[in-house]
């Protein structure tokens, strides 16, 4: 009897045993689905596709230039106050410094009374070269003096041919006749020489021919100097205003400023460098004997830059620009290893582009067509073979489930972020891209 | 004393014997609470055997069951798949059975004895030789793929038929026909008097036919190729080595209804057989 009781003590329990692990169970049907959902790893898929690819490297443009022209001044100034920036565009005429009144002053004094001076000493020069007589005088006595110098060289001639005919064949002349003719002949020249000495003692002072060469040479060093300091008064005027502005003598680009305010800048220091139209400007970079392969002188150069235009108010405002470029030349670099990458910039055609703070370079390679192309990050190495593998997805046909499945795939060829792969996709079955969890061979995922 | 000794060594032997039906039991019970690593670890095969057989757990874990629960839906969505199969199958099968079983065992017909026969043959053919024709007949009748088709297979039971057919054997004619003179008809006599008698047998033959539905294996998976639809038993044969933790939560999981089926109704087993031996 007891053991009956005892048995149908057990049969209870069994029951509520039962009941209870039914109602657990009918629970989780409904509720492990969702927390079976909750749990999958969240995954994006991507498809195999027949891809044009282009591979892109960016860097940072830096403009580079063959040279740069440097501005001197003149005179030596003291620049009160610099007028010109970076990058600023100078054309002539402007102004790119603030003088001192005093100094300008002097310096135009100065040149003033250099120029006098020269002049006093040339007229000095003259003075004592040539004496006080009209020109017509002078011109008179020069042709006269010219005549006398002919004459002198006949009666030289003829006296030369008598001698030497008395020398060679003394019967044609007596030997009274031929002295008398030699006596006539020799006074003759003697005549012509003396009539040249007067007048040339008439035309200049009596002085040594040293003397006279030396006073020419300085005259003619002394008028130089007045030429010269004529032209330094000159461009001394014409290069400061009325205001004190030093003004520009060229036009160009400043591309960096080499004087400052409150500072004596001397004609050996140049005030700024400056580029114009006939600077060869360039962006020049280096890259890896890898990327040579890919980069050649077709592949395209874009450059995004920035650029201020004026809004009609006044101010500026910064806008984007783009340019498309091609690449010039590409030569290896001995000493890095590398290649160096040449685009040159025309500085009017690209002045926006020179002037820019900041531009970001990107060059593209021309499009290769990759088929079964997929992302290289699909690609996994397999962790139990010597291979590759890529995680498929796939919905089963029964359960509608996205089933994760494991498959060993060759690389055909690589480009960039991309592989073409041999491999078969089925039209349902798409690649994981991504995944929240590591994922494992029939694991089942839900797409993010 | 010689006495004693035979029974203690009667004892152990019977011990020794349980110990080795027991043991997969033990086994799936206590690996169920192992973690995955240890596991793996005790099963990795090295020359085509296993490294041992471990059966404490150095850390107990629920984390399989977690997995069974929470990670594989399926094992729910199939658990109901199989008491869906189950459940109707046994009830029907039931039904039919004691009807065909009182006809053969109370009524006289002509035939009746060459059709117990037919039943005894079919009872003894594998289950495997009938499935073709069963798939053949449910295709006609566009019923493949159905777990109705399932049902419809299992609610014939010769095993069920004979099991009872020899416990209402037992039952005296005389009450029949005591009730027959007082007036009762068929369906009186069958439900009032025969069915309250054939209780046990009943029970016996739901236990069996239950345990027999629950792990059926063979026709859902050629029958149903749907695997939504497919009950438990066809997913446990899936399980496989990565996931062999999850495969012992599993099976003490599926183990549980067959186990409270059958300590509920042990007693009529043990009745229900005992009979059809000893007729």
């Amino acid at each position: 009897m007891e053991d009956k009781q005892i048995m149908q003590n057990i049969k209870k329990i069994i029951i509520k045993f039962a009941i209870v692990f039914f109602i657990v169970m009918l629970v989780l049907l409904f509720f492990s689905k969702t927390v079976e959902t909750m749990l999958k790893p969240m995954v994006t898929t991507c498809k195999p596709e027949t891809k044009a690819i282009r591979d892109t490297y960016e860097f940072k443009a830096l403009v580079n230039y063959e040279s740069t022209k440097k501005a001197y001044p003149e005179f030596n100034y003291f620049i009160e106050e610099v007028l010109i920036e970076e990058n600023q565009n100078i054309e002539q005429g402007i102004p790119i410094a603030k003088l001192r009144d005093i100094d300008v002053k002097k310096g135009r004094n100065e040149l003033e009374q250099a120029i006098s001076n020269i002049e006093t000493n040339i007229s000095n020069i003259e003075r004592s070269l040539y004496q006080s007589e009209d020109q017509e005088d002078i011109a008179h006595k020069e042709k006269q003096l010219e005549i006398e110098r002919k004459n002198l060289e006949s009666k030289q001639k003829e006296l030369e041919l008598h001698l030497d005919i008395i020398d060679e064949n003394n019967n044609i002349y007596s030997p009274v006749d031929a002295e008398r003719i030699k006596r006539e002949l020799e006074q003759a020249v003697f005549a012509l020489e003396t009539n040249i000495y007067n007048i040339e003692k008439s035309l200049y002072q009596i002085e040594t021919q040293e003397d006279r060469a030396q006073k020419e040479k300085q005259l003619k060093i002394e008028r130089q100097n007045l030429e010269i300091k004529q032209e330094e008064l000159e461009l001394y005027l014409s290069i400061i205003d009325e205001g004190n502005n030093l003004l520009s003598r060229v036009d160009g680009m400043a591309v960096n400023i080499m004087f400052a305010d409150q500072n004596y800048t001397n004609i050996t220091t140049p005030m700024f460098e400056y580029i114009d139209e006939t600077i060869d400007a360039a962006i020049i970079w280096d890259m890896s004997a890898d990327n040579r392969k890919k980069y050649n002188m077709e592949s395209e150069l874009r450059l995004d830059y920035i650029y201020y235009e004026d809004n009609g108010e006044g101010s500026t405002i910064e806008k984007n620009g783009i340019a498309e470029l091609s690449i010039d030349n590409i030569k290896y670099n001995a000493e890095n290893g590398k290649y160096t990458y040449t685009v040159l910039l025309n500085t009017q055609k690209h002045e926006a582009i020179i002037a820019s703070p900041n531009i970001n370079a990107t060059i593209s390679t021309d499009p290769i067509m990759l088929e079964n192309a997929i992302p290289i990050s699909t690609i996994h190495d397999d962790p139990e073979e010597d291979g590759k593998i890529i995680y498929v997805v796939r919905e089963d046909i029964h359960t509608k489930e996205l089933i994760v499945r494991k498959v060993p795939i060759i690389i055909k060829e690589k480009y960039g972020m991309y592989a073409s792969v041999d491999y078969s996709f089925s039209y349902n079955e798409s690649i994981v891209l991504t995944t929240s969890k590591d994922l494992n061979n029939n694991m089942k995922v839900r797409l993010r | 004393m010689k006495k004693k000794l035979r029974v203690t060594t009667k004892y152990i032997i019977i011990s020794l014997i349980s110990l080795v039906v027991l043991m997969p039991f033990i086994v799936m019970i206590t690996n169920s609470f192992m973690q995955t690593q240890e596991i793996i670890a005790n099963y990795s095969t090295q020359s085509g055997e296993y490294q041992k057989l471990s059966l404490i757990p150095t850390q107990v874990t629920l984390n399989q069951y977690y997995n069974v629960f929470f990670r594989q839906s399926d094992y729910i969505r199939q658990f109901w798949n199989s008491v869906i199969l189950t459940f109707p199958s046994v009830i029907i099968q039931i039904i039919i059975s004691f009807m065909a079983a009182y006809a053969l065992a109370k009524i006289k017909f002509p035939g009746r004895n060459i059709i117990f026969i037919i039943i005894l043959i079919i009872m003894l053919l594998p289950i495997q030789v009938t499935l073709v024709p069963n798939f053949m007949v449910l295709n006609l009748l566009n019923l493949t793929n159905k777990q109705i088709g399932i049902i419809l297979i299992n609610i014939f039971s010769p095993l069920a038929i004979c099991l009872l057919r020899q416990y209402l054997m037992y039952i005296p004619d005389e009450t029949i026909e005591a009730a027959k003179i007082d007036g009762a008809g068929q369906l009186h006599i069958i439900f009032r008097i025969i069915l309250p008698q054939a209780k046990g047998g009943i029970a016996a033959v739901a236990i069996l036919s239950f345990i027999d539905s629950w792990n059926m294996v063979e026709q859902p998976l050629i029958l149903l190729n749907d695997t939504m639809k497919q009950p438990l038993s066809v997913l446990m044969t899936s399980y496989n080595y990565s996931n062999i933790g999850v495969a012992f939560a599993a099976g003490v999981v599926f183990m549980i209804p067959a186990l409270i089926i059958f300590l509920l109704g042990q007693e009529y087993i043990v009745e229900g057989i005992k009979l059809y031996r000893s007729k």
